[in-house]
């Protein structure tokens, strides 16, 4: 039993992109493509590292760091290019809920499908089929074919399909992280009971969050190499502490985003009072940023937000153009926009930014540069009293009245209309 | 029992192995095979009837045009069962190859998301098409019957017949879905070859109408062997050995090299889909 569960031996993969031809060369303009001249992307870097059986390992880093890079190596998707990884047990793996899903099939074929796609035999399925159902919620339409279930009745089929996954090594991205609260409860339960039933738990997820409740140990890794690997906490340390400790950001060339690429967020200042560029802010004072933005195509209404991160990677605040009724109509082209909070209440501390340019419903991520500035939030002194706020016991600044009067003996009455 | 150990490594995983692999999750062919049918006849009205009109049809226009207007003689058996007893295993080849050749592309969402070894979407392409093509079998039953067509016992090579197409259309398949990851300009060919190559394949004409010295390279086009062994089968025609020994050459062939391209192409199919 004391055998690792999973060895990684200086994994590295490596990723061709074929270099761009030309526009409107002729079909022999193409050949260079076919025969070579490429570049290469290492995805993966010597990466290296061991989990015992049981244990439940976060894997964190940036968009683009090389995250599923490693689960997909790791699930037999795709090859490694060197190095190896020696896995002992059945690996359920599950990157993304739903996997196979037919829309045109009923949610009972979908069920089998799905689990034969994981993992699971006819006879495994058959006998978790009912427990499947009802923790999906959706007895009672399981011969409707399933596009016409709503989308969160999918899900929660796909997902419980999932959770009755037998392998002794789970393999799991943050797929999970999609849903309504109730869903990820649910989905952060079945990973616990994952977890105190022994099996060993490979985990990606952005959300740090759920990743500290879960997670003991976790390694991070940085443009495909592992930058450090320990107790969850110290790793995130790490993690909050390689991001970019300057006021002016240059973002066209930052690697770690999302979103369809129709509009690109491409520079970010942080202002301090006077308008000097600073990303220090005092406890209490005026947090002023302002970020360019320069979308691809028309865009009707879209929206901006900006969140700033605990250093423990928890969402604090969430500033969104629309709460302040912010149109900007058909967008085309580049905007600055300005954001301006009058009393940023954090407590001292480093915290991380993220920008996001979406569409009118928040729905499509049009570009998201995630944690793509620090905010340091410098001790002030917000009650005017040379009082220090220790980030231990808090992380708002609420200004708050307080008046005491005693208890002990009731005051006289005083006379009503005197 | 022990936990299995499995090793990822860059280097291909030996056969033994890789079919193993295959065997242990082959319940998933029938799942995939299942899933394919199911939505192929899924909001249709006829549903697998679908799979009979098409031959039937055909085989009305064959007739008209080659029987009526051009006086093919198939001998002593009736043009309309001659000409669908040879476009059924030409329709299950055909079809099959283009299937099992398009198989990746077409699972390429679930080749990014999920392991499962990666022949089982091929074979089940294969097998899909080979349950379209026992449906359309029924017309061709049908047909004999009218024109009073008795089997014989050569019908008893009928499945050896049957995994003989198989082979070729695999072989050829497992080639095309390799070819197809990296250039989809295989995609464009097949159509194309197919047509040149049903042409060129005796179906619609007996193979005794093509002059003397031409009949031994058509005898060595593999597809030429599983029609006239179907037709064997079926309806009782001499057996050709020269043709016969071809197609099952070609398909031992074509499953090699197939085999050896699909499998360079499986382990790079979900970074290049």
């Amino acid at each position: 039993m004391s055998e690792p569960a999973v060895v990684v031996e200086r994994l590295s993969k490596r990723y061709r992109i074929p270099a761009a031809r030309a526009a409107g060369g002729s079909w022999l303009s193409r050949v260079p493509k076919v025969v070579g001249r490429s570049q290469d992307l290492w995805a993966l870097r010597d990466v290296s590292f061991k989990v015992a059986p049981g244990e439940v390992l976060g894997i964190i880093g940036r968009n683009g760091a090389g995250k599923s890079t490693l689960l997909k190596v790791l699930s037999g998707i795709t090859s490694p290019t060197c190095g190896r990884a020696v896995i002992r047990g059945r690996v359920s793996s599950l990157l993304e809920v739903g996997t196979g899903f037919h829309p045109d099939l009923t949610g009972r074929e979908n069920v089998y499908l799905n689990g034969a796609l994981l993992g699971m035999s006819r006879a495994e399925i058959r006998r978790k089929f009912d427990a499947i159902v009802s923790f999906a919620e959706v007895e009672g339409f399981l011969d409707a074919p399933i596009k016409h279930f709503s989308t969160g009745m999918q899900m929660r089929l796909a997902f419980a399909v999932a959770a009755h996954l037998e392998g002794e090594i789970l393999v799991i991205d943050e797929a999970l992280s999609v849903g309504d609260a109730a869903f990820q409860a649910k989905c952060v339960e079945a990973m616990a009971a994952a977890r105190s039933s022994g099996r060993t738990v490979l985990l990606v997820s952005h959300n740090i969050g759920v990743l500290r409740g879960l997670v003991g140990r976790a390694i991070l890794l940085n443009e495909g190499r592992l930058e450090a690997d320990g107790p969850m906490q110290e790793v995130f340390g790490r993690y909050m502490a390689s991001g970019q400790d300057v006021a002016e950001i240059d973002l066209r060339g930052y690697a770690h985003r999302d979103g369809t690429g129709e509009a690109r967020i491409e520079r970010l200042v942080l202002l301090g009072p006077a308008g000097n560029p600073t990303n220090h802010v005092p406890v209490g004072g005026p947090l002023h940023l302002r970020f360019r933005v320069r979308f691809a195509r028309v865009i009707g209404e879209p929206q901006f937000i900006v969140r700033i991160y605990s250093p423990e990677g928890e969402a604090l605040v969430d500033l969104q153009g629309r709460h302040d009724g912010l149109s900007v109509g058909r967008a085309s082209g580049a905007y600055d926009v300005d954001v301006r909070v009058e009393s940023l209440g954090l407590y001292p501390g480093r915290y991380l930014l993220s920008l996001w340019a979406c569409d009118r419903t928040l729905r499509r991520v049009l570009d998201c540069a995630e944690h793509c500035a620090t905010l340091v939030v410098d001790p002030g002194d917000p009650t005017g009293r040379g009082i220090r706020l220790n980030p231990q016991f808090g992380r708002f600044f609420v200004p708050s009245r307080w008046s005491v009067r005693t208890a002990d003996r009731p005051r006289p009455l005083e006379p009503v209309g005197a | 029992m022990a936990a299995p150990v499995v090793e990822l490594t860059p280097a291909l995983r030996p056969w033994p192995e890789t079919l193993r692999a295959l065997w242990h999750r082959r319940e998933i062919i029938g799942y995939l095979a299942w899933r394919d049918i199911r939505a192929r006849y899924h909001q249709t009205v006829l549903g697998a009837t679908w799979a009979i009109v098409q031959p039937l049809a055909a085989t009305v226009i064959f007739a008209l045009v080659f029987e009526r207007l051009i006086k093919v003689s198939s001998k002593d058996t009736p043009y309309p069962v001659f000409v669908l007893s040879g476009l059924l295993p030409w329709q299950f080849v055909a079809t099959s190859i283009q299937r099992s050749s398009l198989s990746l592309l077409a699972n390429s969402a679930m080749i990014k998301k999920v392991y499962f070894p990666r022949l089982a979407m091929p074979i089940a392409a294969v097998v899909t098409t080979l349950v379209e093509f026992a449906a359309a079998c029924v017309v061709l039953l049908g047909l004999m019957l009218y024109y009073r067509v008795a089997p014989t016992a050569w019908l008893l090579l009928l499945p050896a017949m049957m995994l003989l197409g198989a082979g070729v259309s695999l072989g050829i398949g497992l080639l095309l879905a390799g070819v197809n990851c990296r250039f989809r300009d295989a995609t464009h060919a097949v159509a194309f070859l197919l047509q040149m190559w049903m042409l060129l394949t005796p179906i619609v004409y007996p193979l005794s109408l093509v002059p003397e010295p031409y009949q031994l390279y058509l005898r060595c086009n593999p597809m030429t062997g599983v029609i006239g062994g179907f037709r064997t089968a079926l309806l009782g025609q001499e057996p050709d050995g020269t043709a016969l020994a071809a197609s099952a050459a070609f398909a031992a062939l074509f499953l090699v090299v197939g085999g050896a391209v699909f499998r360079r192409a499986e382990r790079v199919a979900a970074d290049l889909l």
